[in-house]
């Protein structure tokens, strides 16, 4: 007879082959990786061999009810996810409540269910949400803290330092904006966890080096989506994006002119040709050996950083907010420096990753509250975190990533009665911002 | 180039860190290479003392002025005093203490409170040191010979991994496969005591068989032995460093050694983040071992092993009883880190402590 236990990562076999095992002579028996379980037991189940599964070790998990009624595209989605075997990715706009979805997954199966997620705010988030829906106590692991339930929320960096020690516990993975899973630290969370059961959630499922591919094989085929347009008006807010172009000032037009053209005449000296994100770290990389190369990545530094920080922008970002003062706004930079002038010279409150967990979430409960009308941020409340009520989100500076476009578009599309999000960007006039902009709104 | 860098950091004594930052990227652009200017520079930044001045501690000053300024859009200069005056005066400063407190615990905003400057024979020195150590990371195979029998570098070898050596005619030899490592954490730590205590070794050489990663794995002898090079090579003084100070005009002063961090409760306790933590013990110049969220000297991590080991009753509330009497006040965490598990049953009363895995982060 088969016997399947679980072993730091893998399902091992004794007493017999199984598919994909490749045979461990120290141990004497068929290891595979722990992603292949399922498969593994369904082709024992299915040839009718004799075993035993020792493997799945999970957490006893409590009676798993809630009062939440699913919206008609969330039934679809989760009807969706329960055809295709349990297994498979979700992508919803933010706002559109893919936790709702989690949480009836949850409650449908009634196993031990890991959360797993990219942020420290995040967990707590999840945790109260899963506290409020079951009324049981959530486990927590990352952050320093380890407490193990049947249903627990943890970091990707957690879950994935610890898969030896957990993978064996779960049969359900939940994976919040699954999109960073196929990243090489984190992959381990798709490929050492027995989890027969695999939930993916995102707003935006492509990544721009293409390893959004890797998810097929870590959690299973996307199953459902739905874009922001889909569901604007109807259960998200409507919206308008509008771009205001910033001129610079005279003195920075020509600092960024004569910085460009000194990157721009290396490059056509050379015959690079930036086309993707790569021809763009090759040549970081060349700047490294190259002292020329080094000049001119220094004087496209400065060209962007003119650009993307310039003092007309906060000028402008000042008339805009007196525009409309009883808006709740989120104010997103590319840089902290921005985050922390703007702060300083507006009074506003700021969250960026140096920001300590507890001034943190005081700032995002001031927000939640109405105390704070404002907050500016640079990239930390791109994803997930739940901010309701922004109605005004303003790009500062961003990225040509239509995903970091997106997501920052879903922190104010959150449905409210009577309202309508408006997302500006503040463009500088004449200067690369403007393909930037252009690029990430291309989708 | 090193001369020049030091009286750099001379002459930013007492000012702030983002403007020492500023100043070095200037040196960048002097002609030097830039990748010594920041290595240099990375060196000269182990000797130095940052602190947080300011009269109000930050975030109370943050919450102070955001609140006064409430619902209302900051947009004036007049606007923005208005605000600072009535948050100043709540909290009996001046205008211009509370602005300046704003943000004084950022990284850049740090001042520069003492640099014990090297001379330049010195920095190069604890360049070359850390260096090689970083070369060191990247090797696959380790040799080290020295005269005399030393008990301490063999046990560093076992925490990389590697066993005991063997020693003919006086001579140790110590062989050893390694993984290449991260240039932080934990087996870096480990390489730097060892690099460290076999410096001190007379007739000391060693040898590495190191891997290029930017050139498919290429693999490079690395030689360094006392003959050739052993004035060229001087580990740091590690007792110059020092955690940077985090109180309001408080002068620095020696810190008494931490033998074990939760990391999150010390950025809690200190107001910054998991990363500046880890910035800080790096720059403490004592050797953790990293067990993920906590880290642990050698000998404070033997004695808790130990302690574990002879516990007469594992239910949780002793368990954690003696770890408390051993300094740890959080010992959940700690229990996990060292591979215990919990078995919750209902109460603390009831539970109970298993081991079953190794610590995390041993081999």
């Amino acid at each position: 007879m088969i016997v399947l236990r679980y072993d730091r990562g893998s399902v091992v076999a004794r007493g017999g082959p199984i598919p994909h095992g490749r045979f461990d002579a120290r141990a004497g028996a068929y290891r595979a990786p722990a992603l292949l379980y399922r498969e593994i037991v369904d082709h024992l189940e299915g040839g009718g061999t004799e075993y035993r599964d020792e493997a799945l070790n999970a957490i006893p998990c409590p009676d798993l009810k809630s009062d939440i009624r699913l919206r008609d595209y969330q039934r679809r989605a989760l009807d969706a996810w329960r055809s295709a075997g349990r297994r498979g990715v979700i992508v919803l706009p933010t706002g559109s409540g893919k936790t709702i979805i989690a949480i009836k997954a949850m409650e449908e199966l009634g196993e031990a269910a890991l959360v797993v997620v990219p942020t420290l705010v995040l967990v707590d988030q999840w945790r109260r949400e899963l506290e409020e829906a079951f009324g049981v106590e959530v486990g927590v692991v990352g952050g320093g803290r380890h407490l193990l339930r049947g249903l627990t929320v943890a970091t990707y960096d957690s879950a994935s330092l610890r898969a030896d020690q957990l993978g064996d516990r779960f049969g359900l993975l939940v994976l919040d904006e699954v999109h960073h899973l196929p990243a090489p630290r984190y992959r381990r969370v798709g490929l050492m966890y027995l989890a027969p059961s695999r939930l993916g959630l995102t707003a935006t499922l492509e990544r721009e080096d293409g390893a959004h591919n890797a998810l097929l094989e870590l959690v299973g085929d996307k199953v459902y989506e739905m874009e922001v347009d889909d569901l604007a008006g109807v259960h998200l807010s409507e919206y308008t994006v509008r771009t205001v172009s910033v001129p610079l000032s005279e003195e920075e037009q020509a600092e960024y002119d004569a910085q460009n053209a000194v990157y721009r005449s290396f490059l056509r000296r050379r015959g690079i040709r930036m086309r993707s994100a790569r021809d763009f770290q090759r040549f970081v990389m060349r700047s490294g050996r190259d002292p020329e190369a080094r000049r001119a990545l220094l004087a496209r530094n400065r060209a962007m950083d003119l650009a993307l920080n310039s003092p007309a922008k906060i000028d402008r970002l000042k008339r805009l907010l007196l525009e409309s003062p009883d808006d709740k706004a989120i104010i997103f930079t590319r840089h902290n420096s921005l985050v922390y002038r703007i702060s300083r010279e507006m009074l506003i409150p700021a969250i960026t990753h140096q920001t300590p967990r507890d001034e943190r979430s005081f700032i995002l409960q001031g927000f939640r509250s109405g105390r704070y009308r404002r907050i500016v941020t640079s990239r930390v409340l791109d994803e997930g975190v739940d901010v309701p009520d922004a109605s005004l989100a303003v790009i500062l500076s961003g990225t040509g990533s239509s995903r970091e476009f997106i997501q920052r578009l879903g922190r104010v599309l959150r449905k409210r009665e009577g309202k309508r999000a408006e997302l500006v960007e503040l463009v500088s006039q004449g200067t690369a911002e403007t393909r930037m902009s252009r690029r990430r709104k291309e989708t | 180039m090193a001369r020049t860098l030091i009286s750099v950091f001379e002459a930013h004594v007492h000012r702030k860190r983002g403007d020492l930052t500023a100043s070095l990227r200037s040196c960048e652009e002097l002609g030097y290479n830039y990748k010594l200017v920041r290595g240099l520079s990375a060196v000269l930044e182990d000797r130095c003392v940052f602190e947080i001045r300011a009269r109000v501690e930050p975030a109370e000053a943050r919450r102070a002025a955001f609140d006064e300024a409430g619902r209302a859009v900051v947009a004036t200069e007049e606007a923005r005093s208005r605000a600072l005056a009535a948050a100043a005066f709540r909290l009996g400063v001046s205008s211009g203490d509370l602005d300046s407190s704003l943000y004084a615990d950022l990284w850049d905003e740090q001042a520069l409170a003492r640099f014990d400057g090297p001379s330049p024979l010195e920095l190069l020195r604890e360049y070359n040191f850390s260096l090689s150590l970083a070369i060191l990371t990247a090797a696959s195979r380790l040799e080290m010979t020295y005269k005399g029998v030393d008990d301490d570098l063999e046990l560093l070898v076992g925490e990389l991994g590697g066993r005991g050596g063997h020693t003919l005619d006086g001579l140790s030899r110590l062989t050893f496969e390694h993984r290449p490592t991260k240039r932080t954490g934990r087996d870096a730590a480990a390489l730097e005591a060892l690099l460290s205590r076999l410096l001190l070794k007379e007739g000391w050489s060693l040898a590495a068989d190191v891997s290029q990663t930017s050139r498919a794995g290429k693999i490079n002898l690395f030689e360094l032995s006392k003959n050739s090079d052993g004035g060229l090579v001087t580990p740091s003084d590690l007792k110059r460093r020092s955690i940077a100070g985090t109180r309001a005009r408080a002068e620095p002063a020696e810190q008494p050694p931490i033998e074990m961090v939760v990391v999150d409760e010390m950025a809690s306790k200190l107001g910054v983040t998991e990363a500046e933590v880890m910035q800080r013990l790096k720059g403490s110049g004592r050797c953790y071992v990293d067990l993920g969220g906590v880290l642990v000297t050698p000998d404070k991590l033997r004695e808790l092993e130990e302690a574990l080991a002879a516990a007469p009753d594992m239910e949780l509330t002793a368990v954690a009883g003696l770890l408390r009497r051993l300094g740890c006040r959080r010992p959940l965490p700690v229990l996990e880190a060292l591979g215990y598990s919990v078995e919750w049953a209902g109460d603390r009363e009831r539970s109970r402590v298993y081991k079953f895995r190794g610590r995390r982060g041993a081999k």
